[in-house]
Order: C-alpha cells, then sequence, then structure tokens
C-alpha cells in the first residue's frame, strides 16, 4: 500500500468514526442551552467574577509581602556580613602591626558595636516577620558573636598584643558567624 | 485616674560617674579600669543598693564601647563576691546604643559561679 492510499484509508476511517459519534451523540445525549438568564444566574456569575478578583489580589498581595520581607531580610544579613568583614580587617591589621595601640582599641570596640547593633536588628526584623526558624538561628549568632568580642578583647586585651593562638580562635569564630549568616540567607532563598 | 508605681533604685551612669572610654581589666593595666570601677563605684553601689533594698540600674549608654575584660573583671568579680543570683536579681541594666551588651553581661554574672 503506497503512502496516498494509507491517508485516504485512514481519512474514510475518521470520517466514519466521525459520523458513527454524531449518530450516537444525538441518540443518547441532549444538551440544550437555556435561552432565558434568570438574576440567580446574574447574581452567581457576579459573585464568581467578585471572589476570583479578591483570592487573585489576595494573593498577589501576600506572595509579594513574603518577598518583600525576605528581601529586607536577606539586605540585612548582607549588612552583617560587611560589619564582619570590617571587624575582621580591623582585627588582623592588629594583629600585623604586633601591638595594640589606644586608636586600635578604641576602632575595634567601634567595629564590634557595628557588628553586635548589624545583628541585633536582624535578630528583630526576623522576629517580626514571625520567622520562629530564623530567630533561632540568630540567637545561636548572638551566641558566636559574644564568643567572638570575648576572644578579641577579653584575657589581657587591650594591654597585649595577640597571641598566635588568640588570632586562630578568632579566625574559626568568624568563619562560624559567616557560615550561619549565609546559611540562613540560603534557606530564605529556598522558601 | 491612672497611676504607676515605680520600683525604687539605685542608678549609675557609667559615662558620667565613671568614664567614657572605659579601659583594661585590672589596675595595672591601665586607666579606668574594670577593677577600678568595681571598687570605687560598682561595689559601694551594690552595697547601698542592699542595704536599702532597692534595685540598682546602671546605664552603660555614653561610652565609646567595653572591652570584654573590663565587663568580666568588673560584673564577673561582683557575681564572685555575692554570688550570680543575688548580683542578677539587684542590678537592671540599660544600653539603648549595644542592646547585645546587656546579655554579655549577663553571661559573664552567671559564669562567675563556675570560677
Amino acid at each position: 500500500m503506497t503512502p496516498g492510499m494509507r491517508s485516504a484509508v485512514f481519512a474514510i476511517l475518521g470520517l466514519i468514526a466521525g459520523l458513527l459519534l454524531g449518530y450516537f451523540g444525538r441518540q443518547f445525549l441532549t444538551v440544550e442551552l437555556k435561552k432565558d438568564i434568570g438574576l440567580g444566574d446574574v447574581l452567581n456569575f457576579t459573585i464568581t467574577l467578585i471572589f476570583a478578583f479578591l483570592l487573585q489580589n489576595y494573593l498577589q498581595k501576600r506572595f509579594g509581602n513574603e518577598r518583600a520581607e525576605k528581601d529586607h531580610i536577606i539586605d540585612l544579613i548582607k549588612e552583617s556580613l560587611v560589619a564582619l568583614r570590617e571587624t575582621r580587617a580591623s582585627f588582623t591589621a592588629i594583629v600585623d602591626r604586633k601591638r595594640i595601640d589606644p586608636a586600635d582599641e578604641k576602632s575595634l570596640l567601634a567595629y564590634l558595636r557595628n557588628l553586635s547593633n548589624s545583628l541585633s536588628i536582624l535578630q528583630e526584623s526576623v522576629h517580626a516577620c514571625g520567622d520562629t526558624n530564623g530567630e533561632a538561628a540568630c540567637i545561636a549568632i548572638r551566641q558566636l558573636y559574644i564568643g567572638y568580642k570575648r576572644i578579641l578583647t577579653g584575657g589581657n586585651f587591650p594591654s597585649k598584643p595577640y597571641s598566635m593562638k588568640t588570632f586562630n580562635d578568632a579566625e574559626k569564630a568568624s568563619g562560624q558567624i559567616s557560615l550561619e549568616l549565609n546559611k540562613m540567607r540560603i534557606q530564605l532563598n529556598r522558601k | 485616674m491612672t497611676s504607676t508605681i515605680q520600683t525604687p533604685m539605685m542608678k549609675i551612669n557609667l559615662a558620667k560617674e565613671f568614664s567614657e572610654i572605659p579601659g583594661p581589666r585590672q589596675k595595672n593595666e591601665g586607666p579606668n579600669s574594670g577593677e577600678e570601677f568595681l571598687e570605687r563605684i560598682l561595689q559601694p553601689a551594690y552595697d547601698a543598693a542592699v542595704a536599702e533594698g532597692v534595685q540598682l540600674f546602671i546605664d552603660l549608654d555614653g561610652t565609646e564601647g567595653y572591652a570584654t575584660s573590663f565587663l568580666e573583671s568588673a560584673f564577673g568579680s561582683l557575681a564572685r563576691i555575692y554570688g550570680p543570683d543575688a548580683v542578677l536579681k539587684r542590678l537592671e541594666f540599660k544600653s539603648d546604643e549595644e542592646p547585645y551588651l546587656i546579655d554579655e553581661i549577663k553571661i559573664y554574672i552567671s559564669e562567675a559561679s563556675a570560677k
């Protein structure tokens, strides 16, 4: 059988199937369209339209707000990471000089205060958004911050220079804070 | 008509009554140390607050910042003398400039029992 003949056979079969469907459809299915429209139908249609409009608005607003909240928290996490980097840079500069001058002491305490406040604002904002997991992460980060500050300004600070052990401990502590902040950011983006 | 009942308390403004630049841990390390603050201001005020049965309110704002060494020497040492629980009950703090500072000090007070 040539391809042309095969096509003709399929066309004839399709036509027969269509005619049979039409015939049986008319025998067993009776569909009539009402030509008169009642008040109930109009009300039903209007309420459905309003409901659909409100639902769409609500969903759009809700997901829009959630995105705005996420973006705000992510910005605060970025600010905290910047404050952490500045604190670390101030600390490593002091380590390199092998002594702690009054100006070093003042600037390091100022950077630590800035970091502390960035983390505190982040925690308050996460709390305001009602994110309990995020808040638990912030509380853990606060503990890490207090531990980091203790390494940097505890012991004999500022009367003695930093030891290599203090430097290593401080690097590990700042790395942990950075890791936890980045984890928070990743989790927010995944939601 | 409304009325407010305030708990009687004694107050220390650390920046005004001691220094805007709190220093190191001990007196032999430099000026304005935690040890000096404890001996000259904190402990006498604490004793007076206990004698009068009032709270001791410490305003931490107005300084250039606090090193852990200063805080641990002042508040940790006070807790080692009187006990952490008694000190935590008696002291109240204000730190608008650095809210985490209060948690930090409370940790040093609580940890003092282990030493």
